[in-house]
């Protein structure tokens, strides 16, 4: 769009992606741009601005997707990111994304936007699902009602975002032209009405083609009201109607692609199948009834029903004159701001004024009614007023599925979320991930482990022996290598996760948690930021915003490096084979629960110490369920399989190299014997034994060796404060590089260990390592301490010291607390766990009593009667309600 | 008329009634008005979470969980007759 330029300082001009938390905005911004944001099927996912720019278009235009919001009443942090922008929004083109499926909750935003003056470009999202439900809309229909342009698309599989794309350019540049001063002309009146026009006059040169669209690129539907809008309204009022003149601009200059009615609803008529409906009308399908003909294009817009009713639009006026604004200019977010003191009646301390305009208001409203109204109903009657203005808007366009809620997820529900078997389908699920990620990984891990055996070989071969070569082949290629070995384990754990994700089954596994959660002080939005952190805590932790209370916020943050991530993985992987060869996958999920449960533990700890009791508003939507597309977790997968390449690549190589350095250096070491002598002595003798007796020399030789080494000299001093729980001077010192990544324990121990070709976990047997301490060393390695990056985030979220510095000790006094009482305990119980299935014994044990507990105080409830009368929960479920003067009554 | 002190905590899994009031004094109202919680709307109590709280309502063509503390903030009548 190089025909444009601003002429006054706008920031750079961008496309603003609004809607409904999950309804598909990071999809559909994901489509726009070609990036790759994280998504899934949860409400709450982007908790902060995105920025990209446009695909296909130079790279000029900026697209920002914000947080979802279900209102612009901001209740949560990162709604009030929506409000903020509102101002900026003006001036460029809002897309509001609409979720078809929930389409009366979806348009109550739309609703509020078009209150507000903007004339948001409705992208309605998930057009294939609502076509599944059985249920049917008319786009073009519905720009009619809405007097916006509308889009259908299905972001997920990215049908129809290609029209949408190609529209949004010309979409900003009528859009700027509309703000543009010199479009403007001051001697036409402004209308004083429900579209507010802040900065700009009329476009006039609608038809003129000075910003047309690019030719060859039809608007796909919506050009239906746009005829109509620009009869009914004069200029005058257009910067509120951004893509009004876009498309009447477009129909007069092309008479040619101008779809009609007819044409439009063809893409729309066939959302779920059509291949990316070509946006083209033919003339076969575009009889074109000449689109400069206005009487072609009436009946009139029906943006009446859209609008403020008169006596709202009357004490928005008078408050907005109130608060000091013109009426006629106020921006966005002032209109807003007017619109919620309209609707404040709680504080008693509000303006006489203001008190006036609300009492004249409610009067108005019970007058035209005929039903006594007080103003304490207010807020309740806007909501309603909105509802039924959707309810009107959509009884043109849209015929609702027979069934109230999409079948099949009426159908898993019944299953998933059952009260009783809910909780152990989703023990039951977890089991599944961790085992798999153990066994199903094992095969790919044995393909990369040839290839470093090969890669050791190869450079062996090439190089003499040599510093270099002890570099490369016990440095990079035993701590890289020793890492990388695990990334088929990662691989499995993410794919699960984005499956988990994207087929809608978190929302239920919250809504399963939530009592523990509650239990924990932590509100069930935590849950999820919790579950995230066994991918990453650097994310968990920017996760954990959409906790609005502070306190509970800071807990959770707390809470999080406990959270065992997938860096910690190797360790576990690499301990569960070594040490537990029966049973790994059982005890990789062992791991986990105990994990679980001393997070439990820690926030219940928590909230008894103080924490607020109120936990802060639950409100949990269900997304339906749906089939995961291979498209959405390719991207997720790829970003984490890469970003886990990187790392090794980055800080693992350079840790590495360090510790490599640490223990290959002094190079000269005094030997108690002379281990040379005696190999070259053995070798001139031929026996049977030969190698056997060389091979148990030169290992003999080199553990001396790095005895006298600086890392060793390390671990020693640092080996006193584990000993106590089993660790060896090794672990010891494979500690401190964990705190760079977790990642680097494995590598250091590969390293101090002896090169790759020989078995790690064999060799750590051999020095005398028990299953016992193992699995106190997994658990010590699970808590100690937040990794660099971890601890960063947790720097830069709270923004204190204090709390930073808290996060890393409590975790590191924690895992040697846990690891004491592990290992100590457990050697007192070591002839009773040694027995054969001790372990199995534990665990089934373990896992008995754990559901025994929930399954006794869940039967109570039953047993009671009367629903949640006898349940624990009941101090939460207080029945006394508080008839307060708030409360608005149907009449 | 003896007011009916009914909210959505007394409906039990499966029962649909009709939202009658909704309490504002608590933030969540003003949320919950907007969410759709409107007065007349029919609401449907899906299942409560294993033990006993939260609850999944549907409500306007979606599931929305609700936590005991907000369910009580939402007055409801009794289903007519002829739905039970």
């Amino acid at each position: 769009m190089t025909s444009f330029t601003p002429s006054h300082d706008l920031p750079q001009p961008a496309i603003y992606l609004v809607g409904n938390p999950n309804c598909g905005k990071t999809s559909l911004f994901n489509a726009l741009t070609g990036e790759r944001q994280h998504v899934g099927n949860w409400p709450g996912i982007t908790v902060e601005r995105l920025e990209g720019k446009l695909a296909g278009d130079q790279g000029s235009i900026r697209v920002v997707d914000l947080p979802g919001a279900y209102s612009l009443t901001p209740l949560t942090p990162e709604e009030g990111v929506v409000r903020q922008v509102l101002d900026e929004a003006w001036e460029g083109v809002v897309v509001d994304v609409v979720d078809a499926t929930t389409l009366e909750r979806n348009l109550f935003l739309t609703l509020q936007l078009r209150e507000l003056g903007f004339r948001p470009v409705i992208a309605l999202n998930c057009m294939d699902a609502l076509a599944a439900t059985g249920a049917s809309l008319d786009p073009a229909a519905l720009a009619r009602q809405l007097d916006c342009p509308v889009f259908p698309t299905v972001a997920r599989t990215g049908e129809g975002v290609d029209a949408l794309r190609q529209a949004l350019p010309g979409l900003l540049a009528d859009r700027l032209a509309a703000l543009s001063p010199r479009a403007a002309s001051p001697g036409k009146p402004r209308l004083v009405t429900d579209r507010p026009s802040p900065w700009a006059g009329p476009a006039q040169e609608r038809g003129g083609g000075r910003h047309r669209r690019r030719r060859g690129k039809p608007w796909p539907t919506g050009p239906a009201p746009a005829p109509a809008l620009a009869d009914d309204v004069p200029a005058g009022n257009g910067a509120g109607d951004h893509g009004g003149e876009a498309l009447a601009g477009s129909a007069r200059s092309t008479p040619v692609a101008v779809p009609t009615a007819t044409s439009v609803a063809t893409p729309a008529a066939t959302p779920a199948n059509a291949p990316a409906p070509p946006p083209t009308a033919t003339p076969a399908n575009a009889p074109a009834p000449p689109p400069s003909d206005p009487a072609a294009t009436r009946p009139r817009s029906t943006a009446g029903v859209i609008d403020l009713p008169p006596p709202w639009q009357a004490a928005l006026t008078a408050t907005l004159a109130w608060l000091g604004h013109e009426p006629a200019t106020a921006t966005p977010s002032q209109r807003l701001a007017a619109l919620q003191a309209l609707v404040e009646v709680r504080s008693p301390s509000r303006s006489p004024a203001l008190q006036a305009i609300q009492e004249r208001l409610a009067a108005e409203l019970a007058r035209g009614t005929g039903r006594p109204l007080s103003v304490a109903a207010l807020p309740c009657e806007l909501a309603a007023d909105r509802y039924r203005r959707i309810g009107e808007v959509l009884a043109g366009c849209y015929r609702p599925a027979p069934a109230p809620i999409d079948p099949l997820t009426a159908r898993l529900d019944r299953v998933l979320a059952h009260p009783w078997w809910g909780l152990p389908l989703f023990g039951l699920m977890m089991a599944v991930v961790f085992w798999s990620t153990f066994s199903l990984g094992a095969l790919p891990a044995a393909w990369v482990e040839e290839a470093l055996a090969w890669a050791t070989e190869a450079v062996e071969a090439r190089l003499a022996d040599s510093l270099l070569r002890d570099l490369l082949v016990d440095g990079v290629l035993a701590g890289v290598g020793g890492v990388l070995v695990f990334l088929p384990n990662i691989a499995i754990l993410f794919f699960w996760l984005a499956l988990l994700e994207d087929s809608g089954y978190l929302a239920r596994a919250a809504f399963l948690m939530d009592y523990f959660m509650q239990k924990m002080g932590l509100h069930g939005r935590a849950f999820v930021p919790l579950l995230m952190g066994f991918g990453c805590n650097v994310p968990a932790i920017l996760a954990t915003r959409i906790i609005e209370h502070p306190w509970q916020r800071r807990l959770a943050m707390l809470l999080m490096p406990l959270v065992g991530c997938s860096a910690r993985l190797p360790v576990l992987v690499l301990l569960c084979g070594t040490f537990f060869p029966d049973r790994p996958g059982t005890m990789l999920f062992l791991i986990y629960l105990i994990n679980l449960l001393v997070l439990f533990a820690i926030g219940r700890a928590a909230a008894s110490l103080g924490g607020p009791r109120s936990t802060g508003l639950f409100l949990l939507e269900m997304p339906p369920y749906r089939l995961p597309t291979w498209r959405t977790m390719r991207g997720f997968l790829w970003e984490k399989i890469w970003h886990f390449i990187e790392k090794a690549g980055t800080v693992i190589l350079l840790g590495s190299i360090l510790i490599w350095v640490l223990s290959a250096f002094p190079r000269e070491v005094p030997l108690s014997r002379a281990y040379d002598a005696e190999i070259a002595r053995l070798q001139a003798t031929p026996s049977d034994d030969l190698g056997e007796a060389v091979a148990r020399l030169v290992r003999a030789r080199d553990q001396e060796r790095l005895a006298g080494r600086w890392m060793s000299r390390l671990g020693r001093a640092l080996h006193p404060l584990v000993a106590p729980l089993g660790f060896g001077w090794r672990e010891a010192v494979s500690l401190i590089p964990g705190f760079l990544a977790k990642e680097g324990i494995v590598s250091t121990l590969a390293v101090l260990y002896g090169p790759v070709d020989d078995d790690l976990g064999a060799a750590m047997r051999q020095e005398g390592m028990t299953p016992l301490g193992a699995f106190a060393f997994m658990l010590f390695t699970l808590l100690y301490v937040p990794c660099l990056s971890t601890l960063g985030v947790l720097w830069r979220e709270s923004g204190s010291w204090g709390f930073t510095a808290l996060a890393l000790v409590f975790p590191a006094m924690l895992a040697w607390i846990v690891g004491f009482i592990v290992y100590q305990g457990g050697l007192a119980l070591q002839a009773w766990a040694a027995r054969p299935g001790g372990y199995d014994l534990a665990l089934v044990v373990l896992l008995a009593l754990g559901s025994a507990v929930l399954l006794v105080r869940r039967a109570w409830c039953e047993v009671r009667g009367g629903g949640c009368a006898g349940c624990p929960s009941r101090a939460t479920c207080a029945r006394s309600r508080v008839e307060a003067g708030g409360s608005c009554e149907k009449a | 008329m003896v007011r009916d002190n009914r909210t959505l905590t007394d409906l039990g899994a499966g029962q649909t009634a009709t939202i009658r009031d909704i309490d504002l004094s608590h933030p969540a109202g003003q949320r919950l008005l907007e969410l759709g919680f409107t007065p007349g709307t029919p609401i449907t109590a899906i299942g409560r979470a294993p033990m006993g709280d939260p609850t999944t309502f549907q409500v306007r063509g979606y599931r929305i969980g609700l936590r005991a503390a907000e369910a009580r903030l939402i007055g409801i009548d009794p289903p007519p007759p002829h739905r039970r």
